[in-house]
């Protein structure tokens, strides 16, 4: 049984220039803070992700505005959007499609009725309220980008992201995502707490007659365009390097740093360094930069690495987290060794 | 000029910055390790007498800066490693570094790098991504290090002293070896014109003893070998020789007043024995002149002359038989014996310069070993005067221990020396001389030695010398063949109080050794008084007391012999 690919065409995007890049982020990220109060670094490592291809886990606690995000996100990109509400009673069917027996003047025939996965931009809210099988249901979706019910493989829409959100309390009638599910969100975001300010803010702008209303600033074909842009701006070998140097420190047995050696249990994967290489392409042109800096690599390898360091038993009783040592990690290791 | 070339260009103006600065900092190293290898070489030189410290110091610097040169070259900084610390010094954030890995490709994001990272260098200046000051704490590390240097070298050293000595023991010891060499070309000239086997040997000791003074250490060393060479030289002598010119010279008196003979008298009485070898040479072809009256007369001459002349005994045999020929009219054979007087004479002539080509090497060498003994006095002062305090000369107890031995005691001597001296006679017949031998013993021995001469003019003589020896027991230079052992007569010390300043030996004892001595006989004195005290106070039966006053006028008596 062999199974086939349909990939929607987009349009390319030849004409894109950098400066089209920079003038769409910007304008993407006005027409964002009118919703969303705050987070800036939230938002801007959320657009990171999306212009790098990748899906994003958001976790915090309930009510600090995940899914506004999304949906503002979705809203602002011009982007199929479809939200899933996981539960435990969730099927994967229910996220993929399902083939149902349709009437025809030809008589019955089966015909696939996609599902909600079939989406530019997929809200899998509360992800880690769906038992594992469903969860699972995900992962070919979100690494390769097609579903595959019965016998056919089906490309999703391009481009296609998915933003999961997790409440880090909860923890009675939950399910924590495995290892390899947490590998295909290219960052995991902490959502913060608001600070007084903007909480008034907030309260300013929600509670009013009108909600505000977000303006399309890019379509799919842009931000398509934008992707391919970002993955064209280039890296030098020495600043892959620091990203390779950065993720094989996090692995126990290959590291000399004492903290790494007695915390963590196993290492980022290699999907780490990819993703660092890609994200940091992205910030670079925010930057209205052409190439990738140390800095680039620094600023995403929190958010790419705090779901791929799985630390030990007696680290987590401790009360060590791996922001603690990323931070750690980005003191000991040398970027630029030739000045030294 | 594209982006490209002009990022080329302003990183290749950068490198060149950079392999000044690179320069700049493998030589501030470079000095920072001389200096502290200069501040070590001192240091040591502190220690340890060291004359050749500044070779060191200058060997071990052109080490460290070749090595620095080596360094540079080594690791000069390639372009892409320049764009990559152009990058990190002035967060240009990897512009350059990533604009040159990538060249010339096409894309919109890659034509602006090229653009972008060309603007940002052509602004870069060398004097900002590679600031002299960076090597600021090296500079300073090499600026101390300079100074300790500056310090060190200005400060006196201790070990300069010794060095000087060490420089003066070495000019003695050469000085010594050149004398003995002069008198050995002397000889060596001597034996090419007049080759004998008494010259040979004479030469062959006086290479052996240039030899070994060349090897010699100190002047100590060389004083020891000057005395084998004495030795040697003492033992090629012949005392017969002079016993022969005597004899030779008695003959000619005898002979004076012979008619036909004059001449031959004079220059035998003269001592002038090659005009003697001439003149019987000439007397041997005169004979066949002579009137029988004048044979006979010279007949009744040569057979005083022969009586006279015993002591040789070849030319007594000689004049003897020509003599006795004259006497049978036998002239023919008188002109032979007359001939075998004249090859006695010769000889007599060869002995006579041998041996004063030996007397000549023993002068040579007792001048060389005046001066190196004068020198060894110098080092034993010197060495003397770093030690605190004196010590007063003594023994541990071992009464007549020979000069030469191991460990710390010491002895206290009298000595055989021997001496040589030359003596000047004058008169005729026989003439005495007197000279002054140098005795030599061991340490600060002085010998003095009386010779008899004989001669004319000049005599030789072998002086024996009465010397004074101080046994010591340390060092190599041990009193063997110049202090005797003590004998039964000398003064015996035990600990107590410091000796009178004769009795104070200047040669330095080692460390815990310097403790005061007092006479043995003080000691006894006092010790014979402490008992006698006591007996007189305790309750002693009579016959008890006469037995211990006894006792101490036995040992008055043995301390008395």
């Amino acid at each position: 049984m062999t199974a086939s690919i349909d990939r929607p065409t987009t349009a390319p995007a030849d004409a894109l220039t950098p400066d089209d890049f920079t003038a769409t982020v910007a304008a993407l990220d006005a027409e964002l803070r009118k919703l969303i109060v705050g987070q800036d670094e939230l938002v801007r490592n959320t657009l990171i992700a999306l212009l790098a291809e990748g899906h994003v886990l958001l976790e915090g606690v309930p009510g600090l505005g995940k899914t506004a995000l999304v949906r503002a996100v979705g809203q602002a990109l011009d982007l199929h959007f479809s939200r899933v509400q996981f539960t435990p009673d969730l099927m994967p069917a229910d996220i993929l499609g399902t083939t149902i027996i349709q009437e025809s003047e030809a008589g019955r025939q089966f015909s696939f009725q996609p599902g909600p996965i079939f989406a530019n931009l997929v809200l899998a809210d509360e992800v880690n309220r769906a038992t594992p099988k469903t969860q699972s249901a995900l992962l070919e979706a979100m690494q390769e980008r097609t579903v595959t019910a019965g016998t056919r493989t089906r490309a999703l829409p391009d481009p296609f992201f998915v933003l999961a959100t997790q409440n880090p309390i909860e923890l009675e009638g939950t399910y924590p995502l495995p290892e390899a599910q947490l590998d295909r969100f290219l960052f995991k975001l902490l959502v913060p707490f608001p600070s007084a300010s903007e909480l008034a803010e907030i309260a300013r702008r929600t509670t009013g007659s009108a909600l505000p209303q977000l303006t399309p600033v890019a379509s799919g074909d842009r931000v398509r365009g934008m992707v391919d842009l970002a993955r064209s701006v280039p890296i030098a070998d020495h600043v892959v390097d620091y990203a390779v140097r950065l993720v094989t420190a996090t692995h126990p047995d290959r590291t000399e740093i004492g903290e790494v050696r007695d915390a963590v249990r196993f290492g980022a994967s290699p999907r780490a360094v990819q993703a660092m290489v890609r994200a940091g392409k992205v910030r670079a042109l925010m930057e209205q930069r052409y190439n990738v800096a140390f800095d680039d690599v620094r600023a995403v390898a929190k958010p790419v690495l705090r779901h791929r360091v799985f630390l030990s038993f007696e680290a987590e009783a401790a009360g060590i987290d791996t922001d603690t040592l990323v931070d750690r990690l980005l003191e000991v290791v040398v970027a630029e060794p030739v000045d030294h | 000029m594209n982006a490209s070339d002009t990022l080329h260009r302003a990183l290749a103006r950068l490198r060149r910055r950079a392999l000044s600065d690179s320069a700049l900092r493998w030589l501030l190293r470079a000095v920072c390790v001389c200096a502290v290898w200069s501040v070590g070489v001192l240091l040591w030189a502190r220690m340890h007498p060291e004359p050749n410290v500044w070779v060191w110091v200058a060997a071990g610097c052109g080490v460290c800066l070749a090595g620095g040169v080596v360094a540079w070259v080594l690791t000069r900084p390639a372009l892409p490693v320049v764009a990559r610390v152009v990058d990190a010094r002035l967060q240009l954030d990897e512009r350059l570094a990533s604009a040159l890995a990538l060249g010339e490709v096409d894309g919109p994001v890659a034509a602006r790098l090229q653009q972008d990272a060309a603007a940002h260098a052509a602004g870069v200046r060398g004097g900002a991504a590679f600031p002299v000051v960076r090597h600021r704490r090296v500079a300073l590390l090499a600026a101390a290090g300079i100074a300790a240097v500056v310090g060190l070298a200005a400060a006196p050293n201790p070990q300069d002293a010794v060095l000087r000595q060490r420089v003066a023991d070495r000019a003695a010891v050469n000085r010594a070896a050149d004398a003995i060499a002069k008198q050995l070309a002397q000889v060596q000239a001597q034996e090419k014109k007049q080759p004998s086997p008494g010259l040979e040997a004479l030469q062959k000791t006086l290479e052996q003893a240039l030899q070994d003074l060349r090897g010699a250490q100190s002047p100590r060393q060389s004083l020891e070998r000057l005395s084998s060479l004495s030795d040697a030289l003492q033992q090629l002598q012949d005392p017969g020789v002079a016993t022969r010119s005597n004899a030779e010279q008695a003959g000619g008196d005898a002979l004076s007043g012979t008619q036909g003979a004059s001449k031959l008298s004079q220059d035998m009485a003269a001592g002038r024995t090659s005009d003697v070898a001439r003149d019987l040479q000439q007397l041997s072809g005169a004979l066949g002149k002579m009137t029988s009256a004048q044979q006979q007369a010279l007949a009744s001459g040569l057979q005083r002359a022969a009586a006279a002349a015993q002591g040789d005994q070849g030319l007594s045999s000689a004049l003897g038989k020509a003599a006795s020929a004259l006497q049978k009219g036998d002239v023919a054979g008188a002109q032979q014996a007359l001939r075998n007087g004249s090859s006695a004479a010769s000889d007599l002539n060869s002995a006579e310069s041998l041996q004063q080509q030996i007397a000549a090497a023993q002068s040579a060498a007792q001048n060389a070993a005046g001066g190196a003994a004068a020198q060894a006095d110098a080092d034993s002062g010197s060495a003397s005067g770093q030690q605190n305090g004196s010590q007063s000369s003594g023994t541990s107890g071992q009464s007549g221990a020979s000069g030469q031995g191991q460990g710390q005691g010491q002895g206290q001597g009298q000595g055989q020396g021997q001496g040589q001296g030359q003596g000047q006679g004058q008169g005729q017949g026989q003439g005495q001389g007197q000279g002054q031998g140098q005795g030599q013993g061991q340490g600060q021995g002085q010998g003095q030695g009386q010779g008899q001469g004989q001669g004319q003019g000049q005599g030789q003589g072998q002086g024996q010398g009465q010397g004074q020896g101080q046994g010591q027991g340390q060092g190599q230079s041990g009193g063997s063949g110049y202090g005797n052992p003590a004998q039964g007569n000398d003064q015996l010390y035990v600990a107590g109080q410091p000796g009178t300043p004769d009795q104070l030996d200047p040669t330095p004892l080692g460390p815990g050794q310097s403790v005061p001595y007092e006479s043995y006989a003080q000691v006894l004195r006092m010790f014979e008084q402490e008992s006698l005290d006591a007996l007189d106070r305790g309750d002693v039966s009579a016959d008890d007391r006469s037995l211990i006053h006894d006792y101490f006028s036995q040992l008055d008596n043995g301390s008395g012999q």
